[in-house]
């Protein structure tokens, strides 16, 4: 709890010095996230999404567009971005054949899918539905708890809890392809935790641990993105003893 | 009439009657002499009477026989002696008087008159260590090897049969076909071949008593092939005769470089092995050596140094990729160098610059200083290929160590530059030593989003890294299909002797040709590729569009360009073989030359010139040779003097260069000959005493001494008969034998 304090005192204190400094310039890039468009509410988080990037941009080397594109799973522009964020908080209808083809090729291809259940509900009807057609995007990868120990938790910051609006569920699902996480699912709103408003205020308080658990939610954003850019660069045995000696 | 010279005698029976009448006769004239006697049991003095009668019954036996002494003449069928003579070259030693050994060895043949004596008993048959005494013993020795139990076997079977009386091994002992254990025994094996033999095998130990010093590097044991960055082991058994505590430097030197040397200890006359562990740092065919000093007196100089040859072959491409941010371009190249089995990478990507403010303190960052220190001194020349990709050095401080990237280029490292908004013109390199091996120029540019379309130059039509589709006009297709690119660092042009492999269709540079997209540049020994974009991730994940053909493109264009990079000989057109790498002075030497098409198939009809150079002193020769339908051609060397050798192969096709590849091989002296060339008497003693022979010095050799086999088989010619009884005589005998009996019995009235 004394950590959580800390670590909430220093957000605030670093934020606020962040906060009087202009972001600096970036050369266009051509990383942005990339939402997926469907029939139920896609874009409600997407704030949340543009100011991860702001975030990625101020505190990472990452050069990342701050606008997020709309996607549609049936298109070929879909593989203009490798990385794809599918939110929503009501059921998905059941996918045509040609965006399952296509999702599975973008997939299979090296892309990462990013699920975030802006309903908090691990059970919930969108989790459910999307949990159906991810088992018909890929049929031989099963759906299951990301290990404490994979390298998702240590692509930048070091990362042992869980962000996000709710605490629903205190781990993310995923799904591999040869050994490299292809889709990763949270229930717990990970984009809500960062959506702002047009005027700068954060859209909705977070669960138990407030502002903490916002910089938690960012910080295990900045780890998936570094994930979906670097894959397991972080396993690597050069990085192995530092980690270790961190983690203490 | 000259009367024959009897040289045999036997006692013999002329008698007419058939054996088995004789025998008949005999046992009843034994009978009745007995009955008789049995009746004399209870005389007085019966002994006169026994005397008497007995003496009678064996001139009646005597005439039954009709003994005789037969006179022969008899002559002996010879048995082979096979003479084996060593006319190996350590024969050609000289001794502590001047004289080879072979002069002695010759001096004795005449001291005894070709073994004469021997002669008179057993059929001489001659033999050198490599089989029957052709040239005869005037020729000087110059054979190659001594395997002295082989030499035995080989006289045993050429005899066809015919019986052994004894073998003379005349040798200075000095055998290098490993009959003895490590404890100077006689081997097992060599032990049941010498039983083997079927005769008494006799020796004379020539130079025996001769003082000998030599110091020889008796073995050399080293793989002909090794992984470059890999340890190799090299074995060098050092033996000391004559030079007892003695501590000698050993060194080992590659294509006449110093690698390594050792003190090495000699505390008797066994050999002692060095082992030198070392990290060939470089691909391709090389020349070692190992070398002693050559000291006064020594007998050999030749056995001081061993030259051998080794491929230093790559097991994986090792590549260092510095990233100066994560990108899609970096993430997609890293999955392809860490999904390419022959590749072993080594990523250092810039997660966080000096400028971000992660908002955490360090200890909840996952992230690790730049080891640049290490990187770019002592671990330089651990990699193949460095890539620099979208890399701006200036913030980390690397000015110092720009150079060292620089040297290690020019001495056979591959580097890349990868654009981006961070590259080429942005990232300063410009008056550093990195503008040295950067295919393009760095003076102005800047790095420019918008639409890419790649166009193959005429050089990259012919390029091996632009060559995607194994074949020229489906490659050229398949580049005009490919998704085009988004982004482009514009340059001011292709720096000096750079050569433009891509270009983009519509796009001019700052110098106002097209701008280039992929440009190559050799750089002493190393190579450098540009390329002037990092969006060629698309190929790879537009792949889906296409059916995976540029996805395919992509992987191939990487592979392509990390095996140009680092010249890998397995990837070269023109490979060249030798049938081994090891040949002894006067064998012939078959040299294969391959050459490949662009496409990696036969290339018939390609003009070949192999230049064949001592890699010491000594003057070239120059063949030229034509590829046959095979794409192959074959040379053979003849009579090459001892030494190291490389052979170069430089093909054209139709006037155009194919490129060029190397070997090199190696002559040796007859260095097995005299690699332990000291007198072992010991060792003949030992084969004498297992095979039941006798060993002799040159000074106390006899050759009535030498244990053989007499012959078996014996002819007669003539013969005379002496009769030694005549029945006439025996008649009369036996008369006055029963006679004189009858008397005596008559007088002690036994009648």
């Amino acid at each position: 709890m004394r950590h959580l304090a800390l670590v909430t005192c220093l957000v605030e204190l670093t934020a606020a010095v962040a906060a009087a400094q202009p972001l600096p310039e970036q050369a266009p890039t051509d990383f942005r996230f990339a939402l997926v468009r469907w029939a139920g509410d896609f874009d409600s988080r997407a704030s949340g999404w543009s100011r991860l990037a702001w975030e990625l941009r101020r505190r990472t080397t990452i050069a990342v567009d701050l606008e997020v594109a709309p996607v549609e799973l049936g298109s070929p522009a879909l593989f203009e971005h490798p990385l794809l964020v599918w939110q929503g908080d009501t059921a998905i209808p059941s996918l045509a054949e040609e965006a399952v083809l296509r999702l599975r090729q973008h997939l299979t291809a090296g892309g990462t899918l990013l699920i975030d259940a802006a309903d908090g509900l691990p059970d919930g009807p969108f989790l459910r539905s999307a949990r159906r057609e991810l088992a018909r995007v890929l049929p031989d990868a099963p759906l299951g708890r990301v290990p404490a120990e994979h390298v998702i938790y240590k692509s930048f910051f070091l990362v042992d809890r869980h962000g996000g609006r709710v605490l629903a569920q205190p781990f993310l699902e995923g799904m591999f392809v040869e050994q490299r996480l292809a889709v990763i699912l949270s229930a717990n709103d990970l984009g809500g935790a960062m959506a702002r408003d047009p005027f700068g205020q954060w859209l909705y308080d977070v669960g138990p641990g407030g502002e903490a658990v916002r910089e938690m939610s960012f910080r295990l954003g900045i780890n998936l993105v570094m994930y979906a850019l670097c894959l397991d660069y972080k396993d690597d045995q050069v990085h192995i003893p530092f980690i270790l000696r961190r983690r203490r | 009439m000259n009367q024959p010279v009897y040289n045999d005698w036997a006692l013999v029976s002329l008698s007419p009657w058939p054996t088995a009448w004789l025998i008949a006769g005999s046992l009843a004239l034994f009978a009745a002499a007995t009955l008789v006697l049995w009746s004399y049991r209870r005389a007085r003095r019966p002994w006169l009477l026994v005397v008497l009668r007995a003496a009678a019954a064996l001139v009646v036996l005597g005439m039954l026989l009709e003994p005789a002494i037969q006179l022969r003449l008899v002559r002996r069928v010879k048995n082979r002696l096979a003479v084996v003579v060593d006319r190996s070259a350590s024969m050609a030693l000289a001794t502590s008087d001047g004289r080879t050994r072979f002069a002695h060895l010759q001096a004795l043949l005449e001291r005894h008159a070709l073994l004469a004596e021997l002669a008179v008993d057993h059929e001489l048959d001659w033999f050198d260590l490599d089989g029957p005494l052709g040239g005869g013993l005037a020729d000087p020795p110059r054979g190659p090897t001594s395997d002295l139990l082989a030499a035995l076997e080989r006289a045993r079977d050429a005899g066809a049969g015919r019986p052994l009386a004894a073998y003379l091994l005349l040798s200075d002992g000095a055998d290098n076909a490993e009959l003895e254990t490590a404890g100077g025994a006689l081997s097992a094996n060599a032990a049941t071949r010498l039983r083997q033999l079927g005769a008494p095998v006799n020796t004379v130990a020539v130079a025996g008593g001769d003082p000998f010093r030599d110091l020889a590097i008796v073995t050399v044991l080293a793989d002909e092939f090794a992984f470059v960055h890999n340890s190799v082991t090299i074995d060098v058994s050092v033996q000391a005769t004559g030079f007892a505590g003695l501590t000698v430097p050993l060194t080992l030197r590659r294509e006449g470089e110093v690698l390594a040397t050792q003190e090495v200890f000699l505390a008797d006359e066994r050999p002692v092995i060095a082992h030198f562990t070392f990290k060939p740092a470089e691909i391709g065919s090389f020349v070692y050596a190992a070398e002693l000093p050559t000291l006064a007196g020594e007998a050999i100089s030749l056995n001081n140094a061993r030259a051998f040859a080794i491929q230093v072959v790559r097991d994986k491409i090792r590549v260092l990729q510095v990233a100066g941010r994560p990108s899609w371009d970096v993430r997609f190249l890293r999955q392809h160098l860490k999904e390419n089995p022959n590749v072993d990478l080594i990523s250092f990507f810039i997660l966080r610059s000096p400028t971000d403010s992660p908002i955490a303190p360090e200890s909840e960052l996952a992230l690790i200083p730049f080891p640049v220190d290490e990187l770019f001194t002592t671990e330089l020349k651990s990699f193949d290929v460095v890539i620099f990709q979208n890399f701006d050095h200036r913030p980390y401080f690397m000015a110092q160590y720009l150079p060292n990237i620089r040297d290690a280029v020019h001495g056979g490292l591959g580097f890349v530059m990868v654009g981006g908004d961070q590259s080429f013109a942005n990232a300063g390199y410009l008056n550093t030593p990195i503008e040295e091996i950067v295919p393009l120029r760095l003076d102005g540019g800047d790095w420019t989003p918008g639409p890419v379309a790649p166009m193959l130059t005429d050089a990259g039509r012919r390029h091996p890294i632009t060559d995607l589709a194994r074949g020229a006009g489906t490659n050229e297709r398949l580049w005009q299909r490919l998704p085009g690119w988004t982004a482009l660092n514009r340059t001011t042009g292709l720096a000096t002797n750079a050569t433009a492999l891509v270009v983009d269709r519509e796009q001019r540079g700052l110098d106002s040709q097209p701008a280039p997209l992929v440009a190559t540049l050799d750089v002493g020994q190393g190579r450098a590729l540009a390329i002037a974009s990092d969006a060629i991730w698309r190929w790879r994940f537009a792949a889906q569009r296409d059916g995976g053909a540029a996805e395919r493109a992509y992987h191939r264009f990487w592979s392509n360009a990390l095996h140009w990079l680092v010249r890998d000989p397995e990837h070269s057109r023109v490979r060249v073989v030798p049938d081994k790498r090891r040949f002894v002075e006067e064998e012939e030497i078959d040299v294969n030359v391959t050459v490949l098409s662009r496409d990696y198939q036969p290339l018939p009809a390609a003009a070949l010139r192999l230049t064949l150079a001592p890699t010491g002193a000594g003057a070239k020769r120059t063949d030229d040779l034509v590829t046959g339908e095979t794409g192959t051609a074959r040379l053979r060397y003849r009579d090459l003097p001892s030494g190291a050798y490389r052979v170069t192969a430089q093909a054209t096709s139709g006037g155009v260069a194919v490129g060029t590849g190397a070997a090199v091989f190696v002559v040796e002296p007859r260095s097995a000959e005299l690699d332990r060339a000291a007198p072992r008497p010991a060792l003949l003693a030992a084969l004498a005493a297992k095979a039941d022979g006798r060993a002799f010095s040159t000074d106390d050799f006899r050759p009535t001494a030498v244990r053989r086999i007499d012959p078996e088989v014996v002819e007669i010619d003539q013969r005379r008969n002496l009769e030694l009884w005549d029945n006439a005589w025996a008649m009369v005998a036996v008369l006055l034998l029963l006679a004189a009996d009858w008397a005596y019995r008559r007088r002690r009235g036994y009648l």
